[in-house]
């Protein structure tokens, strides 16, 4: 099965169970986690299902395209379901199922993993999905985002597709993963990977960067006094990003690192507060759809 | 009377494997606990659990409990009623056992009218009470983090999925926790999701066994024993089974299957500590060894028959993990971490105490001061071993899985040809890790290791960063055993007060706020103190008072002569004769501290009538020089026996003199004797303190 085919069947899957098909997001994030679906949505009374596959960039875990299993831009499909269904675990193994990992001969674990994200205030209790020994999916039951605890709350299933496929397709170097029958994965991102770690590792400016957050954090502050929490957190998002590159490059120290995750955790605590505010100013309008 | 079997079955999303076996206890005893105060009898509980399911079957429990009639006394008539008006008592009384204060009689005890609830008989359906004793042996778990699901209020350590409770063969329908119990279990999660009816508890354990699950723990974690072992010994392997693995694996299962796995050879060049750490503590693979080396095998459970692709999805795991390992080692060695001493400034050890590099100044101070007071080793390796010792947090390995500090700073050390005793310094400076580690093996790295550790403690104390409650962020709990471990251990005399002073001089000269905080260090001696009595008391198993009548009888704290002192307490303990030397003791501890008089150790041997005074005094002065020189020598034994030679005197002292004369300068010199025969009673211990 190709990697674009993947896409295609779990998000047919997941439409199925009712969940909206969305696209990426346009801004940069480190895990699906941080689309507006996932982290706004989890927030207040409103029930929500969506799938969506999302690039994720992670600065630090490029490899100059030189190792066959770390990359610093990669593919994660998510799933959300709030609130989360009693049969979640077993659609999950179905959608496995769907992409032809059958349940009866392939050992499925579901090995203890919780997960938390300090620059999101956001915590939530779950799994680490192995196929055979090998993680494949985060699952988690969101408790709590931007500081407020979620009711209902959200199931997350993330899928990592590169190493799906890779079982899939029985290989071991993931620039050999076949996107469709023609073309692989790394004729499609083998330089992206070369050319970025050289950013991310040798040329990041870390003053231009220290200079972009600070006139961030202002931009976002300015936002939410103007009561607008949708872009604020689009410039939590780039913020978020800039921190991921001054790590990268090894800019910071670990406890300039620690404050500037508490700096993105103060914005995204505003955020989560004035979003829910504006939801419930409107009235919750998706609680029609409970 | 009828009696059945309970079962009650909580069906889950996957539990943490970690201290099942504790959780499930605990919901045992909430359940035993709880029959008991709603009155229902039962012979005992059995509590199974795999990865998704908790089991607890209540054996011979009675379908209806009849509680016989029977008179309850309540308070004296006279104060329940004012004149024939029920006062407050009498209502309260009334009101406790829901009856009408008109429906009470009274009686008559030894004169006395009292107020009289009669109980009529009570039958009790047990039924009636299950949901109540089963929502609240479920829903208050002490110390157990729950969490949220769904849209519900719900809150347990993971989802629940269904509840089964039967009864003999009734299916009971009730809400626990707002979940309804169901007549249906269902099976091993790599079968197809579908409900299995089940009528009795019996029909529960056989029906499940056909489903692919091994419900016992027990016999899962028997499966893999035997298994592991069989596939040990086939192929010559070293006999060593991680039991503590076996208990995790089993309870990430419903039925495992053992299989063997190989990885490519190249990777056993990696550190061993490396090796395990993938393999086994990320991986939860059983490693496998030969002449006590890791071979390039491992030995894996699947919670599904095996097949081949289970296998080789397996193998090919380990793979990158262990060519990641081997990427950040080779860039490593490229650079050679060793040089850069300058690098650890940009490694904060903490805020108030500044960078790893102003740590590892310290630590190399206060190792030259251990040394120059207590090992005084000629080849001053712990210098060396100090300046290394931190290098490696600088490294790609150890910033990737920082548990592994030590042991690569270790292994790149031997790389770059650093001396042996060195090298091993570098990984042994952090022992003991754990409780049932070893304490450094070489002096070298002892002295380092207690220099680290006390720099942390006391630094920690200065930075009011002292551990609180069960919380130990900063591990200061944990570096206390291990420096208590190895100071009990090394056989080297160290005076830790001395040596906590020190370091706090050494803190101090760097950061003058923490130079202030003299609360601070008086609070880390207390915690030391404290530490080491409940050591010496709860792993050592000495006695409260022979730990006590040590310590607190030394003004330092050295903590090698202290248990070499209660060490020698103890074995005389068990023996009469010296029980009557620490009645003697407390005898004499008690004379002085009534008397009015300052008494010396100075007796005037000319103001001595009675003979059996002489004859104490000149066995005392007869014996000084040898016990004084027996406890210079540490002899403590040899101490205590001669100190018992004077038991027999100084009885015949008690029998024959009277402390009391009416010559007051003879009274002061009796009492003076005392004092200097109590100074020997409480030189080594407080001996007094063992009478019984």
């Amino acid at each position: 099965m190709t990697f674009q085919e993947i896409i295609f069947k779990l998000k047919t899957f997941w439409a199925s169970k009712g969940c909206v098909s969305l696209e990426p997001y346009d801004f940069p994030v480190g895990a699906a986690t941080f689309h507006p679906s996932t982290f706004l949505r989890a927030l207040g009374p409103e029930p929500w299902r969506a799938v969506y596959a999302q690039p994720c960039r992670r600065p630090t875990d490029g490899r100059y395209g030189e190792n066959p299993n770390r990359l610093q831009h990669y593919f994660q499909l998510q799933a959300v379901l709030k609130p989360s269904p009693d049969d979640i675990q077993d659609l999950y193994i179905q959608s496995l199922e769907y992409i032809g990992v059958q349940r009866k001969n392939n050992d499925i674990k579901f090995i203890d993993d919780n997960w938390e994200s300090p620059s999101l205030g956001a915590a939530g209790v779950g799994w680490e999905v192995w196929l055979n020994g090998m993680e494949i999916s985060q699952f988690t039951y969101f408790q709590q985002v931007g500081g407020f605890d979620c009711k209902p709350v959200t199931g997350e299933l993330t899928y990592g597709l590169e190493r799906i496929a890779m079982h899939l397709q029985s290989i071991d170097n993931l620039y050999e993963i076949q996107w469709n029958e023609d073309i692989s994965y790394g004729e499609i991102y083998l330089q992206n990977e070369q050319e970025n770690s050289k950013y991310n590792f040798e040329l990041v400016e870390p003053k231009i960067l220290i200079k972009l957050f600070d006139d961030m954090e202002k931009e976002c502050v300015n936002l939410l006094e103007n009561n607008l929490p949708i872009p604020a957190y689009d410039i939590l998002l780039q913020n978020s990003h800039s921190l991921n590159l001054l790590d990268s490059k090894q800019a910071i120290s670990s406890t300039e690192r620690q404050a500037y995750i508490l700096r993105l955790r103060k914005l995204s605590f505003l955020i989560a507060q004035k979003y829910l505010e504006n939801r419930e100013k409107i009235n919750f309008p998706l609680m029609k759809h409970k | 009377m009828e009696k059945n079997n309970l079962l009650f079955e909580i069906g889950l999303e996957d539990l943490p494997a970690r201290n099942l076996n504790i959780f499930s206890e605990k919901i045992k005893k909430n359940i035993e606990k709880n029959l008991s105060k709603n009155k229902i009898t039962f012979d005992s509980i059995n509590n199974f659990y795999t990865n998704i399911r908790l089991v607890f079957v209540v054996n011979n429990i009675p379908k209806k409990i009849i509680l016989e009639k029977k008179l309850i006394k309540g308070p004296p008539l006279n104060i329940c009623f004012d004149k024939k008006v029920p006062t407050k008592t009498g209502l309260g009384f009334a009101k406790k056992h829901n009856v009408d204060i008109k429906k009470l009689s009274t009686k008559e005890i030894d004169g006395n009218k009292y107020l009289f609830f009669e109980q009529p008989e009570i039958t009790i359906n047990t039924k009636d009470k299950l949901s109540e004793v089963l929502e609240n042996s479920i829903s208050n778990i002490e110390d157990q983090k729950e969490m949220r699901w769904g849209d519900s209020n719900t809150s347990f350590i993971r989802p629940i999925r269904w509840l089964l409770l039967l009864l003999g063969d009734e299916n009971i329908h009730l809400k626990i926790m707002g979940i309804e119990t169901q007549e249906y279990t269902f099976g091993n999660k790599s079968l197809p999701n579908k409900k299995i009816k089940i009528n009795d508890v019996d029909d529960y354990f056989s029906k499940i066994k056909n489903e692919e699950v091994e419900i016992s723990q027990n016999k899962r974690k028997e499966i893999i024993k035997n298994e592991i072992e069989a596939i040990i010994e086939s192929n010559f392997y070293d006999k060593t089974i991680d039991l503590q693995l076996v208990d995790e694996l089993a309870n990430m299962t419903e039925y495992p299957y053992v299989f063997l796995g190989k990885f490519p050879e190249k990777f056993l060049d990696l550190p061993q500590e490396v090796l395990k750490y993938v393999i086994q503590d990320t991986q939860k693979y059983s490693l496998v060894f030969k002449k006590k080396k890791i071979i390039n095998y491992f030995i894996g459970i699947s919670n599904v028959k095996i097949n081949k692709n289970i296998i080789q999805g397996n193998e090919r795991v380990i793979n990158p993990r262990l060519d990641d390992a081997q990427f950040f080692i080779s860039k490593d060695l490229d650079s050679n971490i060793f040089q850069n001493k300058e690098f650890l400034k940009r490694v904060i050890f903490h805020k108030k105490l500044g960078s790893m590099f102003e740590k590892v100044q310290r630590i190399t101070k206060i190792s030259s001061y251990i040394n120059n007071e207590s090992y005084q080793d000629e080849k001053l390796l712990h210098k060396d071993i100090a300046e290394l010792c931190k290098l490696d947090l600088i490294s790609n390995m150890v910033v990737e899985i920082p548990k592994l500090q030590g042991y690569i700073g270790s292994y790149y050390a031997l790389k770059s040809g650093i001396n042996n005793i060195v090298a091993e310094g570098i990984k042994d400076h952090y022992a003991p890790r754990n409780p049932e580690d070893s304490i450094p093996k070489s002096i070298d790295a002892q002295i380092v290791s207690i220099a680290d550790k006390l720099d942390t403690i006391v630094g920690m104390f200065l930075a009011n960063e002292k551990p609180s409650g069960t919380r130990d962020p900063l591990g200061i709990r944990r570096s206390t055993n291990g420096l208590l471990k190895i100071l009990l251990n090394t056989n080297q005399s160290i005076n830790m007060t001395l040596l906590v002073n020190k370091v706090y001089d050494i803190i101090s000269l760097n950061f003058n706020d923490l130079k202030k905080n003299k609360k601070g260090l008086d609070d880390c001696h207390i915690y030391f103190k404290e530490k080491l009595i409940s050591l010496l008391i709860e792993n050592y198993n000495f006695k409260d008072n022979v730990v006590l009548s040590v310590i607190n009888n030394n003004k330092n704290i050295n903590p090698y002569e202290i248990l070499k002192k209660i060490e020698a307490i103890n074995t005389i303990l068990a023996d009469d004769d010296y029980q009557k030397m620490f009645n003697n003791a407390k005898r004499v501890a008690n004379i002085l501290k009534k008397s009015d008089l300052a008494p010396t150790r100075v007796v005037n041997e000319n103001l001595l009538r009675e003979s059996s005074e002489k004859i104490l005094y000149n066995k005392i002065t007869e014996i000084e020089e040898e016990l004084n020189s027996s406890l210079v020598d540490n002899n403590y034994i040899e101490y205590l026996k001669k100190l018992n030679s004077l038991s027999a005197c100084t009885k015949i002292f008690f029998e024959d003199v009277m402390i009391n004369d009416k010559d007051e300068n003879i009274k002061l010199n009796r009492l003076s004797l005392l004092y200097l025969i109590n100074s020997y009673y409480t030189n080594l211990a407080n001996v007094a303190n063992l009478a019984y």
